[in-house]
């Protein structure tokens, strides 16, 4: 007996069948019809779009790393490589990247790249890649191969693909194109840099008592009184109020702070004060301008102005840069104008500015016929406290590194993107312009030496505030030049202007040459102007990465105490995370300290930015590094 | 009356054979779609975490970082952990270059993760119900690629022109000498 089943399945005679049986075969006859003809290429049609769909975006994904491998071997130093050379390394290591990959299990084969502007259409295999590279421009515009100004590579990929089911229907390889293309957005960067008086806290110098002793004008280096500056000076806590070039805040060497001896002399009550100089009471007045405590009415005394020099070991009267860069001076000569630096005395006088003429260089040391044997051949000359200052400001360290640091960092990252800078400098706090200087701050001092020696002169500290400029030009051309372009990174308003801190420099390169130490560190005043430039449209680019290059060397202590500056800073990070900036924290510390190191590091963390220690070049590499490689990114 | 009857039955017995014919097939057509499912959305998800694995390990600038960053994205994608098991790093396949000679060193990531597939539960009637499918990423390293360029040191004497160096102004009147002589830049 057959089953209602088989009746279903198993076609019975013609004219066997009832009507009832005839319309049920005929309705499982379509049901397996559907299943089989319809529902089984139905699921078979979506996997195979399922399989394409993935194969793509696994090709993307696999074109996407090439293009980036490519697009940071694109990245170069200043003039080390020819472009032809880094572009075949761009494209060798795209391919590299690209045959390591994979497509549906199945591992890359690239048979080669071209470099068409319109890639061509190629017939491929199963599993092939054929690869067309462009390189473009800033603006995303193809250039020619060995082209300078290359900013990007595009890579579009030509992938033979086998569909799942092409056997059975006689289909053979498809194509899929990708494209996909690799490049350093344009930055937007705000160079905050740190002029506090800490900042020249690791430069060698040398301490000296000048007097007259009777017979001639006599130098004294009190005990422990050369070396590095933190080391003679001594501070308990953070750096140094002490600066090694104006405004040198000599009477700082006896701040309570201080854990050292030495005191400046003219801070001291007479008689002690007046051993620079003898400046107020009755003549005689010293000779010179002034030449410091010689008394020409009684040339023989060895208490001058009432004072026995030798009672007072730990004074100083000029605090002088050992020019040689060594903890214990040796001697040196300018290479460029010659003039002779042979010993402590000649640093002295020179600083003082009395071997620049005969006149003041008789009258200072109170000279007769005979000149005394240190006095370098080449003095007198116009030229040496000039050389002697110069050379000041390339030793105060860390102050010089942290100057080469910026420059050399700014140039590196203009070299391969289109860079707008800005530069903020701060102390107790940060400047108004292009122009501004710390001296006209509340509570700065213009005094060269110190607030209690005002015959030691004046000076405008540089201070200055290069707002960025969204409108600014590229300014790559500029760059090549360094460092004797004089417009580099300068806004054309500015240099029209002319103006600038420090004697009219006229460009950011020259306007970080001039900063000297001095102040407080107001970080959190820098932090935040940097971010109201960075957020404002009408001084930023929309489409640029927004960074902010803190350089620094310790803890902030202003405003007010050094927790309240740091919690400011803290605060200004993480707006700075919110506003999507990222600040880039370069440590140029002189000592090992890890509460400062912590303050940097927190910043940069807070910020989704980095930290670096140090301001050797190997330590600036890494650096540039972070900040370079962290933004090669797909378009 | 027999024959009514027998008729009737004969069409109630060939209504249950057409529910459960039609059960049956729609189960195991039910069941394979799921297991279909199943085994697309799990292959997406590892790699998906895969890429992101890479791409995470790519921008590290050591081994360490960079296998901790690839553990840190493989974990963020969730699944529900038992029809699809939570994807993972394959420490042990795990390739980070180190070697700075090439232009290209890459990092390289395998996830992998089960699939439980209830048609394999029901056909072995057995633990053995899953199948394991695994998935992997090379990615450059980035912050290893020797291309990057290195600062050049410049001279900073070079910018510090006449006008740029710090010195004394002290011509003028000395405050407290009582009388005033121009003194230059001397002291």
């Amino acid at each position: 007996m057959r089953s209602s089943f088989q009746r279903w399945v198993i076609v019975a005679p013609p004219g066997k069948r009832s009507g009832r049986q005839s319309e049920r075969g005929a309705a499982i006859i379509l049901y397996w019809a559907f299943g089989l003809f319809l529902l089984l290429p139905l699921g078979l049609a979506t996997f195979e779009v399922w399989r394409y769909v993935t194969a793509s975006s696994q090709l993307q994904f696999d074109l996407d790393a090439a293009a980036l491998c490519g697009t940071a071997n694109l990245l170069r130093q200043h003039n080390s490589q020819g472009v032809a050379a880094i572009e075949t390394n761009a494209i060798t290591a795209a391919e590299l990247i690209l045959n390591r990959n994979t497509v549906l299990g199945t591992t890359l084969v690239c048979r080669g790249t071209t470099l068409d502007s319109v890639p061509p259409v190629h017939s491929l295999s199963a599993g092939q890649v054929a690869l067309n590279a462009t390189f473009v421009d800033s603006n995303r515009a193809p250039i020619q191969p060995g082209e300078d100004g290359v900013k990007g590579l595009r890579l579009t990929a030509e992938y033979g693909y086998k569909p799942f089911c092409g056997p059975f229907i006689g289909l053979g390889c498809l194509p899929i194109q990708v494209t996909s293309e690799g490049g350093i957005p344009p930055i937007d960067l705000v160079l905050c840099f740190d002029v506090s008086a800490s900042m020249d806290d690791g430069t060698n110098i040398t301490t000296v008592e000048r007097f007259w002793d009777g017979a001639a004008v006599a130098y004294q280096v009190p005990q422990s009184g050369s070396g590095n500056l933190l080391n003679v000076v001594k501070p308990a806590v953070d750096g140094t109020k002490v600066n090694v070039v104006g405004p040198e805040n000599l009477s700082m060497l006896s701040s309570p702070l201080n854990q050292g001896t030495l005191y400046f002399s003219e801070s001291q009550s007479s008689p002690i004060k007046g051993l620079r100089a003898r400046v107020s009471g009755l003549p005689p007045l010293e000779l010179g301008a002034p030449p410091g405590n010689f008394n020409p009415a009684n040339p023989n005394s060895t208490y001058i102005n009432g004072h026995d020099p030798a009672s007072s070991g730990n004074a100083v009267t000029d605090l002088v840069v050992n020019l040689d860069g060594n903890s214990s001076f040796g001697g040196w000569t300018d290479p460029s104008t010659g003039l002779q630096f042979p010993n402590v005395q000649t640093l002295v006088e020179a600083a003082r500015g009395n071997l620049n003429t005969y006149e003041s260089m008789q009258q200072s040391l109170a000279m007769g016929n005979v000149q005394p044997a240190w006095l370098p051949v080449t003095a007198p000359n116009a030229m040496y406290q000039n050389v002697y200052f110069a050379r000041a400001q390339q030793l105060a360290q860390p102050l010089a590194a942290a100057k080469v640091a910026a420059i050399e960092i700014l140039r590196a990252l203009d070299q391969n993107t289109v860079l707008h800078a800005g530069l903020v400098s701060f102390s107790d706090y940060i400047g108004s312009d292009p122009g501004s200087t710390w001296g006209s701050g509340a509570g700065a001092t213009t005094y060269f030496i110190d607030s209690n020696w005002v015959p030691g002169g004046t000076g405008n500290f540089p201070l200055p505030l290069v707002p960025l400029d969204a409108g600014q030009p590229n300014i790559i051309g500029l760059l090549k030049n360094l460092p004797s372009a004089d417009s580099w990174l300068c806004p054309p308003a500015f240099a029209q202007a002319g103006g600038g801190g420090g004697g009219g420099a006229s460009s950011i390169a020259q306007l970080i040459s001039t900063l000297v130490a001095t102040g407080r560190s107001n970080v959190s005043a820098a932090l935040n102007e940097a971010i109201a430039e960075l957020t404002n449209p009408a001084m930023c680019r929309p489409d640029a990465e927004k960074v902010i290059l803190l350089i620094s060397d310790g803890k902030p202590d202003a405003p007010g105490g050094s927790i309240t500056a740091a919690q400011d800073c803290y605060a200004a990070a993480k707006n700075a995370a919110r506003q999507g900036i990222k600040i880039v924290a370069i440590d140029v510390a002189t000592t090992s300290d890890t509460n400062h190191e912590a303050f940097l590091e927190q910043v940069a963390t807070l910020s989704k930015g980095y930290y670096i220690s140090g301001s050797t070049q190997a330590q600036l590499n890494v650096a540039l590094q972070k900040i370079l490689t962290q933004l090669v990114a797909l378009r | 009356m027999s024959s009514g009857r027998g008729g009737c039955d004969r069409i109630k017995g060939m209504i249950a054979m057409d529910v459960a014919l039609g059960a049956m097939t729609l189960s195991v057509c039910a069941a394979a779609c799921v297991c279909s499912v199943l085994l697309l959305v799990g292959y997406n998800t590892i790699d998906t975490a895969c890429r992101d694995a890479a791409r995470a390990a790519g921008t590290a600038d050591s081994t360490s970082a960079a296998m901790a960053a690839g553990l840190l994205a493989c974990s963020s994608h969730r699944t529900d952990g038992f029809w699809l098991s939570q994807p993972k790093l394959d420490q042990s396949s795990f390739r980070f270059a180190q070697a700075m000679a090439s232009v290209a060193p890459y990092v390289s990531t395998t996830t992998s993760c089960k699939i439980r597939l209830p048609a394999l539960r029901i056909a072995l009637q057995s633990d053995l119900d899953s199948v394991s499918i695994r998935r992997q990423y090379v990615f450059p390293a980035i912050a290893l690629i020797q291309q990057t360029p290195t600062v050049t040191a410049i001279d900073l004497s070079s910018l510090i022109g006449p006008n740029n160096i710090a010195v004394p102004d002290v011509s003028g009147v000395i405050p407290g000498v009582g009388n005033s002589y121009s003194a230059d830049t001397s002291e």
